[in-house]
């Protein structure tokens, strides 16, 4: 396990095995996009544009406790709570392992894939 | 100027190590010596204390502690009426005996804790056969983030953790883990049903049982408490009898020879007497020999010691190895020390051979001038270094021999330097 001093799976480690699991469920993932929350731009380390699913591993070493302010992260869950997007937000100091992490995304995945799923062609018409 | 290299400096210091490490040996056989013997005196003084207080204080009644007083002048024997204190001390002992024997939890002892088929003990073993019931369901719970799922609800319509956060999948796994080890049952929320009953259950069970426990507690410390009281009461007069006796030789060793007028006429007690306080001059005289030549010595050489194993470390760098250092500071600091300690431990052997040998205790004169420390050495040893040999001294001049003196370093002192008088008039009390 790829560690950082406080013994938590580092920013670099973390954005991997979440990067793996969410392509090996198909999305297109791109890595740090931009999107505007509470009137400020933050970067999701990884986020699919077109089925709206991502993630965002909140480490100390990015600085993400900084950008992702409690306004931000109300945004965030608002939007969320509304369906408009599914963003698991994991904090490095919640994760007691590599396994922990991966199993955690693959359940997320299996929520997360059922609620963003596009709507029959029907009703897409 | 002449000079030594830090070599031989170094050199100088190990040899005097080696002689330091000898001394150090040998003074901690001497205070090995001492030590033994302060155990045998000791003990020969305590048991000569006792046989005197006992002789002295015989009985706990009025007449005994009379002759006591008329002996000791300890007049405190009558004033503080231990008899009338040791009969007040009796009524209360039996007052709480009484309200023990009258109290449930020690009339019916046997009914309720017998550990047989004791009630007490019986109910408490049904509450346990109870709880066991439980068991099973709360070990099978057991998770490191159960706390969690119980207080956030997982299971019930009441959880709101969102999807979207680490902790809903974290408590999802934990949940799963759980309902795996039952398999009767389909999902957490039955788990949690089943786990809340058994939990509020055996809570249930435990409050009864810690009850029982702490009557069975409650009705154990009374019965030890009775058990207590009973011996006090048993044990009163021989308590207090001791008790008196102790006060009445702490007394005796305060009067020292003083003592010697009331016991003119009674010569078995002046035996007894001139023996405890024979001893007990001993005693202390053998601690301030040991502590004054000793423990001085010792800590003396401990230092010397260290200061050699300073000097060897550091003229035995290469910075300091061909340093040069006058010969005259080294031959004044390398003086022998040989000669200095002989004479420290040589006077300290004769003091306590002197001293430890001595079991003339009926030469006590009963006089003021009269000193254990000459009755001991016969004046021939210089016991000043002791305060209360020094005092005497002062106060009579004439009863001291012309003794052999030294100073601080073990040298001996000509007789016009202490100024000792010549034994005229010298009292021996034999």
């Amino acid at each position: 396990m790829t560690s950082n001093h406080d013994g938590f799976v580092d920013e670099a480690r973390g954005r991997e095995i979440l990067g793996r699991r969410f392509r090996a469920a198909g999305l297109g993932l791109v890595t740090d996009h931009p999107m505007t929350l509470a009137g400020k731009v933050v970067r999701l380390d990884g986020f699919d544009p077109v089925r709206r699913i991502g993630f965002e591993y909140v480490t100390t070493e990015a600085g993400d406790r900084e950008e992702l302010s409690p306004e931000v992260l109300e945004d965030l869950e608002a939007r969320s709570a509304r369906g408009e997007l599914c963003v698991l937000l994991i904090d490095e100091k919640h994760v007691p392992s590599e396994a922990a992490l991966e199993r955690a995304a693959d359940r997320f995945l299996g929520v997360a894939l059922r609620r963003m799923a596009p709507p029959p062609f029907e009703e897409r018409r | 100027m002449s000079s030594v290299t830090g070599r031989e400096w170094a050199d100088a210091a190990r040899v005097e190590h080696d002689w330091l490490e000898k001394g150090i040996a040998y003074n901690e056989q001497l205070l090995g010596q001492y030590a033994k013997r302060r155990e045998a005196v000791a003990a020969s003084a305590a048991m000569a204390m006792n046989e005197l207080v006992c002789a002295m204080l015989p009985t706990f009644d009025a007449a005994s502690m009379q002759r006591a007083v008329n002996w000791t002048g300890y007049v405190t024997l009558l004033h503080a009426r231990p008899l009338v204190a040791m009969e007040n001390e009796r009524a209360k002992l039996r007052e709480r005996l009484a309200a023990i024997e009258g109290e449930h939890r020690f009339v019916h002892r046997e009914h309720l804790r017998d550990p047989r088929g004791g009630k007490l003990v019986l109910e408490l073993a049904e509450l346990t056969q109870s709880r066991l019931a439980f068991a099973d369901t709360l070990d099978n719970c057991k998770h490191p983030r159960l706390a969690q799922l119980l207080e956030s609800g997982y299971g019930t319509e009441a959880y709101a953790t969102p999807f979207w956060r680490l902790s809903y999948y974290s408590d999802w796994e934990a949940g799963d883990a759980i309902v795996e080890r039952f398999p009767g049952l389909a999902s957490f929320s039955e788990v949690r049903e089943a786990y809340l009953r058994a939990r509020d259950a055996a809570a249930s069970l435990d409050a009864a049982a810690a009850g029982i426990r702490a009557e069975i507690a409650a009705g154990e410390a009374l019965e030890r408490e009775h058990s207590a009281t009973a011996e006090a009461l048993a044990s009163l007069e021989q308590r207090t009898l001791a008790d008196w006796r102790a006060r009445l030789a702490k007394h005796i060793q305060e009067c020292g020879p003083a003592l010697g007028p009331r016991l003119a006429a009674e010569p078995t007690l002046g035996m007894l007497a001139s023996r405890a306080l024979g001893l007990a001059a001993k005693l202390g005289y053998l601690d301030r020999t040991a502590e004054s030549q000793l423990y001085r010595a010792k800590n003396e050489l401990l230092a010397a010691r260290a200061r050699a194993e300073r000097e060897i470390r550091k003229f035995s760098s290469p910075k300091r190895l061909y340093s040069e250092i006058d010969r005259e500071a080294a031959a004044k600091r390398f003086r022998p020390r040989d000669e200095r300690y002989r004479k420290i431990w040589d006077r300290y052997q004769q003091t306590s051979d002197a001293l430890f040998v001595f079991d003339r205790y009926d030469r006590c004169s009963w006089t003021a001038e009269f000193l254990w420390w000459d009755a001991m050495t016969d004046g021939r040893l210089d016991g000043d270094f002791i305060p209360e040999v020094a005092e005497h001294r002062r106060r009579f001049p004439h009863t001291a021999r012309q003794q052999p003196r030294w100073d601080d370093d073990g040298h001996l002192l000509p007789p016009e330097i202490h100024g000792a008088a010549e034994p005229d008039g010298f009292h021996d009390p034999s």
